[in-house]
């Protein structure tokens, strides 16, 4: 049984205004049944919002009989056995349970001063979020956890308009804890974004260094990588990484480490979807990849340690974890920061281009990592500076080889969530020599 | 219905000047099998309230998926709360478009219910259907099969002495099958859907579907990369229809028109394509996927001209932006579930058929490029620009299909291609789909014959 329980408040703003407050309360539970056969065993998913007896009854029956029908696949053996599991790091606020709309209202009220400052400033939208929520798993082997999270963030889209010219800058912030200070402050950097992106230039085609932002870099990277280093899909021959266990895949000064610890972090929590205790572990050291995310199924199916990495999620949507049976991904996925500043990273480069995001990252060709990207936010960056904001620029590539050509990082890493199994802790990096079309 | 109606009253009681809640119980099943495996199956139960709030021009929302008492006056309260923070902070009030109250019960037409279905005959249809996509070549390597149903009791009501019953049941299947030639790798989706019981599975043909897919995929190995540049397009009813939705019918929401983030603002009654473009938003579409009497405010839905001949002719409205712009509600809020706030959709939109067929339409192509299917692809509303990719097309020379070709896109300025469409078969197919907005996604058809488009941009790889 896989159980969450939460309360979310977010305010939504358009057109310079905050549109509408709303308060969402979510309960439900999907139960997951598996019964032994001659030759393996079947499981069976349902779930409900329902907590009544008879609707719980119901939807534990309809897990039975799928399981019932099901073709007995030989490599599913058991669930997860009881563990003991680590103190959680610090993912609730105690703040977080006191917020009213209205102290929601007054963060989006700042953000927009914040944002409006400028006269050029023609359209502002966004949305601040707060939520709290307890998520709970227990079988039948004896596992019985549970733990509290909160989770605070929000995002600014800004417009500028002069002289017929338009101009786009965002930000975003996210954290368990409530930081409202930072939260504002994306207002004024999406703003300053967009006021620099007025009256931008055409690009000449080539070969340039590309200085990406974390926005864009957690984009990229949830879109390709993560779903490459997934068991599921690699015991089922669908990455480019199969079999690449302790080679180099990536340059020596990539470290990427999957911690469910980290502080302050969305990703953080003390067991998977499946109540396997979670642990930090590297996933690619100095460019050499260590291992692969497991949960118990591909664990057990190629008999190795399981990396407790299930979760419930789907790439693309927001459906609450427990209408999902378990899948993979990682806790919170972390590139290891470098040393300088951001402005030092911009520094070093002769000839290149400083991008915030990426538009269509979720075409990508997950098989392959192949992508072809429009940038978003792009501006120039000649001899060390940034020299004007640049119209349409596209690039395409492959991120096994981007990867590689990722030679330097800042020291400014940012958490990046785009929901469950999806943040990235990383710092503004630069890639080497990537092909950008007009 | 009763829990509805007490949400409302206690809206009232708190002060609110227009409540509405929808309260709903509904069920659905989802599986999916992906090369023989079944990696989804799961039934779902879910129910909940939704209740939307008006406070002196500002709005609140609330939501719960528990239906005790408690958490339902706590949601209620919480909604209130929103509302009237929302209200010391919003300096243009929102009022809403006059309708008048219905009282009404809406069912769709089912002779076998999906909840009376056990759940081994759903997965029989879905190995089937991926059985069938296997057997049809050697080179097809992997399918995938994804089924989905969902049925349930939905009820609206309003302060206004709206009370609305509805008894949904839909269903669909998708499939994708996956060609391989050495290093050559051809991906083809097939999916179709309707509203109406299991028995729908009889019409939607899932075995048809299953066929065309790894057939469509196979022939995707004998495709040569596809030439960039300018080029008269031939575009098939799907790519067609879903450029008439993603490109225009997204710029016409009324939402994105108030905003001015829609290049149709300003543009009534003016020309924006030429004499052949004629399209509509359907609520009404017989059998439509994404048909309803009612919206989610519980206004009856239309027929909506967007564009006739060449004009631009109306916009989707829900009630808030019928009266930011003086204009009539038509019926366009749709949520995806109690747990979302309406917001301005679309239901079914299509191109109207002409009166050429396909062959007269390639006969004035000298050198041109037919673009079949789409795997989706970027719209910008605001600037009016879009980008597409095709799942499939041939070169056209002299009028005749020729090369197949692989990884083609098409790209334009919306406006300018609406004008440069010269030719429109009579051969008019809706298809299924599902579209997403403001976090929600919900079922949408989208229809065209095949059109032709002089001066279009071609991408290849």
């Amino acid at each position: 049984m896989f159980a969450t329980n939460g309360v979310g408040t977010n305010i939504v703003i358009e057109k310079k205004q905050v549109k509408i407050g709303q308060v969402k309360r979510d309960q439900g539970m999907g139960i997951r049944v598996l019964i032994k056969k001659a030759d393996g065993a079947s499981t069976g998913f349902s779930y409900v919002t329902d907590f009544s007896r008879n609707t719980v009854m119901e939807a534990a029956e309809k897990a039975v009989s799928t399981a019932r029908v099901k073709r007995a696949d030989k490599d599913l053996k058991s669930f997860q056995e009881k563990a003991r599991t680590r103190k959680a790091a610090d993912v609730f606020d105690k703040r977080i349970p006191r917020i009213d709309p209205s102290d929601l209202i007054e963060i989006g009220a700042s953000m927009l001063r914040e944002a409006c400052k400028d006269s050029r400033v023609s359209a502002v939208s966004g949305s601040v979020y707060a939520s709290l929520g307890e998520t709970s798993v227990a079988n039948s082997l004896g596992v019985s956890v549970s733990y509290k999270s909160t989770a605070f963030g929000g995002n600014m889209y800004v417009v500028a308009e002069s002289t017929g010219s338009v101009g786009v800058g965002w930000d975003t912030h996210s954290s368990s804890q409530y930081e409202s200070e930072k939260l504002v402050a994306t207002a004024g950097d999406a703003a300053d974004t967009a006021i620099r992106q007025l009256n931008p230039k055409p690009l000449e085609p080539g070969i340039y260094d590309v200085v990406v932002d974390q926005d864009g870099l957690a984009d990229l990277f949830m879109n390709t990588f993560v779903q490459q280093i997934r068991a599921d899909l690699v015991q089922r021959n669908q990455s480019p990484l199969t079999g690449k266990i302790g080679s180099e895949v990536a340059s020596e000064s990539v470290t990427l480490i999957d911690d469910p610890a980290v502080p302050r972090a969305l990703g953080s929590k003390p067991f998977d979807s499946e109540g396997c205790p979670t642990n930090s572990r590297p996933i690619v050291e100095r460019g050499v990849l260590r291992t692969f995310l497991h949960n118990s199924y591909t664990a057990s199916k190629e008999g190795v340690e399981n990396t407790g990495n299930s979760l419930r999620y789907i790439m693309f949507g927001t459906r609450p974890e427990y209408t999902l049976e378990p899948s993979i991904g990682p806790h919170n996925l972390v590139l290891k920061p470098g040393m300088g500043r951001r402005e030092d990273l911009i520094r070093e480069v002769k000839s290149g281009i400083l991008v915030r995001g990426f538009i269509g990252a979720h075409t990508s060709n997950v098989q392959s990592g192949d992508f072809s990207l429009a940038l978003d936010c792009v501006f120039r960056i000649e001899n060390g500076d940034l020299t004007f904001p640049v119209k349409h620029a596209m690039i395409g590539g492959n991120m096994p080889s981007i990867l590689r050509q990722l030679r330097l990082a800042a020291g400014n890493s940012k958490q990046v969530t785009m929901g469950p199994g999806m943040t990235l802790i990383s710092p503004t990096i630069l890639i080497e020599r990537l092909t950008v079309a007009a | 219905m009763r829990i509805a109606e007490k949400a409302i009253a206690l809206c009232e009681r708190l002060g609110a000047e227009y409540a509405d809640a929808r309260v709903e119980r509904t069920y659905s099943t989802d599986i999916r099998l992906m090369k023989d495996t079944f990696d989804q199956v799961a039934s779902g139960a879910d129910q909940g309230l939704g209740i939307r709030v008006l406070y002196k021009g500002a709005w609140g929302f609330g939501s719960s998926t528990s239906l005790k008492p408690r958490d339902v006056s706590q949601t209620v309260r919480g909604a209130l709360k929103a509302a009237k923070a929302t209200a010391l902070h919003t300096h243009e009030k929102a009022s809403l478009a006059e309708v008048s109250a219905v009282k009404d019960v809406v069912t769709a037409t089912v002779k076998e219910p999906m909840r009376s279905v056990p759940i081994d005959r759903k997965m029989r249809l879905t190995s089937e259907t991926s059985e069938k996509a296997t057997k049809v070549d050697k080179r097809i390597v992997s399918v995938t099969v994804t089924y989905s149903d969902f049925s349930g009791e939905t009820c609206l009501a309003t302060s206004e002495g709206t009370s609305l019953v509805g008894m949904p049941s839909r269903g669909s299947i998708v499939v994708v099958a996956v060609a391989r030639e050495g290093a050559k790798v051809g991906t083809i989706r097939e999916r179709n859907g309707m509203q109406a019981g299991f028995e729908l599975f009889e019409k939607v043909n899932p075995l048809g579907l299953a066929r065309r897919a790894a057939e469509r995929a196979v022939k995707l190995l004998e495709a040569a990369p596809a030439p960039s540049g300018r080029f008269t397009v031939i575009a098939d009813q799907k790519l067609a229809g879903v450029f008439a939705h993603e490109a225009v019918g997204h710029a016409a929401e009324a939402d994105h028109v108030v905003t001015g983030e829609s290049i149709l603002k300003d543009k009534m009654g003016q020309r924006v394509g030429s004499d052949l473009v004629t399209m509509y938003d359907d609520s009404t579409y017989p059998e439509g996927w994404g048909t309803s009497f009612y919206d989610s405010e519980g206004v009856p839905t239309e027929k909506r001209v967007i564009i006739e001949r060449g004009f631009l002719k109306g916009y989707i409205l829900n009630r808030e932006t019928a009266a930011q712009l003086d204009m009539k509600p038509n019926g366009g809020a749709r949520a995806q579930s109690f747990a979302y706030r309406p917001v301005v959709r679309m239901s079914n939109t299509y191109l109207t058929a002409g009166d050429q067929n396909f062959e007269e339409l390639l006969k004035g192509v000298d050198h041109g490029v037919y673009l079949k299917g789409s795997r989706g692809g970027q719209v910008d509303t605001a600037k009016g620009t879009f980008q597409f990719s095709a799942e499939e097309g041939y070169l056209i020379e002299k009028g005749q299909l020729t090369k197949p070709l692989s990884d083609v896109s098409l790209s334009g300025i919306t406006l300018e291609t609406l004008m440069n469409i010269d030719g429109v078969a009579n051969d008019f197919q809706m298809s299924i789909g599902l579209c997403g907005k403001a976090g929600q996604v919900v079922p949408t058809g989208t229809g065209s014959p095949h059109i032709r488009i002089r001066n279009a941009v071609v991408g290849g790889k």
